[in-house]
C-alpha cells in the first residue's frame, strides 16, 4: 500500500532446510504479482547471521518479512523466534511460522514467543499455493508496516 | 519491837493459873486464846484428868459448840459414837504413858451433823517438875483429800472394768474380724505348726480347722518348700514379705495365692509366732494369662501384618515400576507420533506436490495413462496424509488431554455439528438431539467424539436422507447417551471389531475412512471412565451408546442445559 513497497521488490527471508519447500515456495511466489527478493537460509545459525549482517551475510538487506519453519537444524525455528522478538532491532519484522506441525503445542509455543501467524503447510498444492499468495497479498500489500529504515 | 506479853508462855504456867482460879481467865492466857483463835485448823488442850481447859475459834466452829460449854469437860462429851470415845481413850492413855505424840486417823460428827475424816495430833506436856501436866492437839480435816482419794479409786475401778470390758469385746471383734476377714488367715504357732485358721482359708481349701491346725504349712503347698522354712522365719534368719505360692485344696485342686508373713511377738518381744495373710490369686492368674495370650497373638498379629506390608510394598514397588516404564513408553510414544505426523508429511507433501505441479505445469505433454497413474500418486498421498493426521489424533487422546473439568455436552454437540456443517448441508441430515448434562470431561474431546459418531451416522446412511438424534438420560448413576442414525446398520457380529483400530467393515471405493474414527471415540471414553456399545439391526440404522459418570456435587438441575 506505500509508494515505497511499488517502487523497490520487497525483501523476503525463508528459513527452510527442505529444498523441496524452497523450491516451491519460489514457484507460488513467482506466480504472484508481488516484485520480491527471495533470500533462503537453511537453518536457525544462518537465518540469524543474515539477520544481523554477520559473516557471509555482511551486505544481506534487512527483510521485510520472515517465513520461519520450526525444525530446523542447528538452531530451530523456537530458538531463532525467541531471538529475533528478544531483540530490539530485528523485533518490528513480521515473522510467519510455515511448518508442517499441527501440533497444538507448537502452534500455542509459537505464538507465546510472539510470532506474527501461524500456518501448517497444506498437502494440497493449489492449497499451498494459495497460502502462500495469501502471505503476499496480506503481509506485503494488505497490512502497513514499519518503515525499514 | 519486842512487846513483853508476847514472850513465850509455858503452858504449864498457863494451866497453874487455870488451876488456882478457874473461872476467870488469866491475862496471859486471854493473850494466848487470841494467837490460838488465829490458828486456821482446830486447836484444844486437856487437862492429865482429860477435862478440856481450852479450844480455839476454829475448833468451836468445827464441833459447833461454844468454848464455854466444853471447858471443864472430858473428851467424851462431844462425841456421841462409842467406838470413836474408846479409840480417843486408847490413844490418850497411850500419850499419858509414853512422852512424845500420837496421830492418827479417826471419823468424827461435826456440829453441822456430818461425819469428817480427821488427822488428830496430839502431844503431852509437863510440869516444870516433870509431872504430866496435860495434852494438847490439832485436827486435820481429811475428809476432801479421803473423798478424792476415793473418787479416784471409784474411777480405777471403773477404768479397770471397762477396759476388762473392752478387751473382752475387742477379743470377740478380733475374733470375728479374723474369722470373716475376706482374706485367709492363719497363724503359726512358736513350733511353727498351723495354731489358727480363719473360716475364709478353710472355705478356699475346702478343710476343717482341726485337718489344719496342729499341721504345718508345708503339707498344703505345691512347690517344694524347704521344711526349715518356717523356723528360719521364726528364728529371724530369712525376712518376710509377700510372695506367690500354689495351694493344695482338700479336693486336689491347686490355688494360686498371694501370701504375706508377719512375726507376732509377745509382752517381751520374743517371737510367738507368724501370722500369714493369703489372698486368692487365680483371678489375676487368669487376667495374666489372658493378657499373656493376647500378647502373643498380638506379636503373631504384628509379624503377619510386617509380612503383608512387606508383599504390598514389594508389590507397590512392582507397580510402581510398571508405572515408570508405562509412562516412559507412553511418553515415547507420543513422540513418535509427533514425528511421525511432522517428518512423514513431508515428504507425502513433497510427493504430492510435486506431482501436482507437474500436472500443471506439463499436462499437455502428458498421455491418458499418465494422467491416471498422477492421480493415484495424488490420492494415495491424500490418504496417507488422513491417516496420519487420524493415527496423530488418537494418540493425542491419552497424554495431549485437558484437564478434566466441568463440560457441557450441548456445547461439545454443537461444536461437532459447526465442524460437521458441510457433511449436513450435502447430505440433507436432520438432525435432533435432547437436553445434554454437564459433565466432568474435557471438552474438545467430547466434541471429537460427537463429531466422529454423527459424522459416521452421516457417511453410512441410506438411500434415506440421514435423521440423526441424539438423546440423555440417567442410569445406575451415571450419565448415557445415544446417537441414533436411520444408516445402514451394522451386524451384531462387528460390534466389538469397529472400535478396534484399522478395522474396516467396508471397501474404501464405498465409504472412506481410515478406520480409526470409532477407535478415537472408544479411548476418549475410556478416559472419561465411561463404556461405549452399539445396537443395530442391519438396514435399521443403529445406536451407539455411551455413559459418563455423574459429577457427585451438582444438582440435577444444573447439568441440563438448553439445546
Amino acid at each position: 500500500m506505500t509508494q515505497a513497497h511499488e517502487a523497490q521488490p520487497t525483501e523476503i527471508l525463508l528459513v527452510e532446510d527442505n529444498p523441496g519447500d524452497v523450491r516451491l515456495t519460489r514457484e507460488a511466489l513467482r506466480e504472484g504479482k508481488i516484485y520480491n527478493n527471495l533470500h533462503c537460509v537453511q537453518d536457525g545459525v544462518e537465518a540469524l547471521e543474515f539477520l544481523r549482517q554477520q559473516g557471509k551475510h555482511a551486505d544481506a538487506p534487512r527483510p521485510d518479512i520472515i517465513l520461519l519453519d520450526l525444525n530446523l537444524p542447528r538452531k530451530d525455528g523456537r530458538e531463532v523466534l525467541l531471538e529475533i522478538k528478544g531483540d530490539e532491532q530485528l523485533r518490528p519484522i513480521p515473522v510467519v511460522i510455515l511448518t508442517t506441525s499441527k501440533a497444538e503445542e507448537d502452534v500455542l509455543r509459537s505464538y507465546h514467543l510472539h510470532a506474527n501467524c501461524y500456518i501448517t503447510k497444506p498437502v494440497d498444492l493449489e492449497q499451498f499455493m494459495a497460502v502462500v499468495k495469501a502471505i503476499d497479498t496480506f503481509w506485503l500489500t494488505v497490512v502497513t508496516l514499519p518503515s525499514p529504515k | 519491837m519486842k512487846r513483853e506479853w508476847f514472850a513465850p508462855v509455858r503452858l504449864s504456867s498457863l494451866f497453874a493459873a487455870f488451876k488456882r482460879k478457874p473461872e476467870t481467865v488469866p491475862e496471859p492466857l486471854a493473850v494466848a486464846q487470841e494467837v490460838i483463835d488465829a490458828v486456821p485448823v482446830p486447836v484444844f488442850f486437856k487437862g492429865r484428868d482429860g477435862r478440856y481447859f481450852g479450844v480455839n475459834k476454829a475448833w468451836e466452829d468445827f464441833f459447833g459448840i461454844p468454848r464455854a460449854s466444853i471447858i471443864g469437860k472430858t473428851q467424851s462429851d462431844p462425841e456421841t459414837d462409842p467406838s470413836v470415845i474408846a479409840k480417843h481413850r486408847v490413844e490418850d492413855e497411850a500419850l499419858w504413858n509414853r512422852p512424845g505424840r500420837r496421830t492418827y486417823e479417826i471419823r468424827v460428827s461435826t456440829g453441822d451433823g456430818t461425819i469428817r475424816d480427821v488427822t488428830m495430833y496430839k502431844a503431852r506436856f509437863a510440869h516444870a517438875n516433870g509431872e504430866v501436866a496435860g495434852m494438847v492437839g490439832t485436827i486435820v480435816d481429811l475428809t476432801e483429800r479421803k473423798e478424792a482419794e476415793r473418787a479416784r479409786q471409784d474411777s480405777e475401778a471403773r477404768f479397770r472394768s471397762l477396759i476388762e470390758h473392752a478387751q473382752a469385746e475387742s477379743s470377740d471383734t478380733f475374733k470375728d474380724l479374723f474369722d470373716d476377714a475376706p482374706i485367709g488367715y492363719h497363724e503359726l504357732d512358736a513350733d511353727g505348726r498351723f495354731a489358727r485358721v480363719n473360716r475364709t482359708e478353710l472355705a478356699m481349701l475346702g478343710y476343717r480347722e482341726e485337718e489344719m491346725v496342729g499341721h504345718y504349712p508345708w503339707e498344703f503347698v505345691v512347690e517344694r518348700v524347704s521344711q526349715d522354712a518356717v523356723a528360719s522365719k521364726l528364728a529371724g534368719h530369712v525376712p518376710l514379705g509377700a510372695f506367690e505360692r500354689t495351694l493344695k485344696r482338700k479336693d486336689g485342686s491347686h490355688l494360686p495365692v498371694l501370701i504375706e508373713d508377719r512375726l507376732i511377738r509377745n509382752g517381751d518381744g520374743t517371737v510367738r509366732g507368724i501370722r500369714t495373710a493369703i489372698v486368692d490369686n487365680s483371678a489375676r492368674k487368669r487376667a495374666e494369662e489372658v493378657v499373656a495370650a493376647a500378647n502373643q497373638r498380638l506379636t503373631q498379629d504384628v509379624a503377619a501384618r510386617k509380612l503383608v506390608e512387606a508383599r504390598l510394598r514389594e508389590a507397590h514397588d512392582a507397580l510402581s515400576h510398571k508405572a515408570r516404564e508405562l509412562a516412559q513408553s507412553n511418553e515415547e510414544l507420543q513422540h513418535f507420533a509427533y514425528v511421525a505426523s511432522h517428518d512423514l508429511q513431508e515428504p507425502l507433501r513433497m510427493v504430492s506436490s510435486y506431482t501436482q505441479l507437474l500436472e500443471r505445469r506439463y499436462a499437455t505433454a502428458f498421455d491418458g495413462d499418465a494422467k491416471e497413474f498422477m492421480a493415484f500418486i495424488v490420492d494415495g498421498a491424500t490418504r496417507m496424509k488422513q491417516l496420519i493426521e487420524d493415527l496423530l489424533a488418537y494418540s493425542r487422546v491419552g497424554a495431549a488431554g485437558r484437564e478434566m473439568q466441568s463440560t457441557d455436552c450441548g456445547a461439545a454437540l454443537q461444536r461437532a455439528l459447526l465442524n460437521l456443517r458441510a457433511a449436513i448441508e450435502a447430505s440433507g441430515a436432520t438432525i435432533t438431539h435432547d437436553l445434554l448434562p454437564t459433565v466432568i470431561g474435557d471438552g474438545a474431546q467430547l466434541a471429537q467424539l460427537f463429531q466422529n459418531l454423527v459424522g459416521n451416522a452421516i457417511k453410512f446412511r441410506s438411500t434415506d436422507a440421514p435423521c440423526i438424534d441424539i438423546r440423555a438420560h440417567e442410569q445406575d448413576g451415571a450419565w448415557v447417551v445415544s446417537v441414533k442414525d436411520n444408516g445402514i446398520g451394522i451386524d451384531s457380529q462387528y460390534f466389538e471389531r469397529i472400535f478396534i483400530m484399522f478395522q474396516r467393515l467396508h471397501a474404501k471405493t464405498e465409504y472412506s475412512g481410515t478406520g480409526i474414527g470409532l477407535a478415537i471415540c472408544k479411548k476418549i471414553i475410556d478416559r472419561h471412565g465411561g463404556r461405549i456399545w452399539v445396537e443395530s439391526l442391519p438396514g435399521q440404522g443403529c445406536t451407539f451408546f455411551f455413559t459418563l459418570p455423574k459429577p457427585h456435587e451438582a444438582h440435577s438441575d444444573d447439568r441440563m442445559n438448553q439445546p
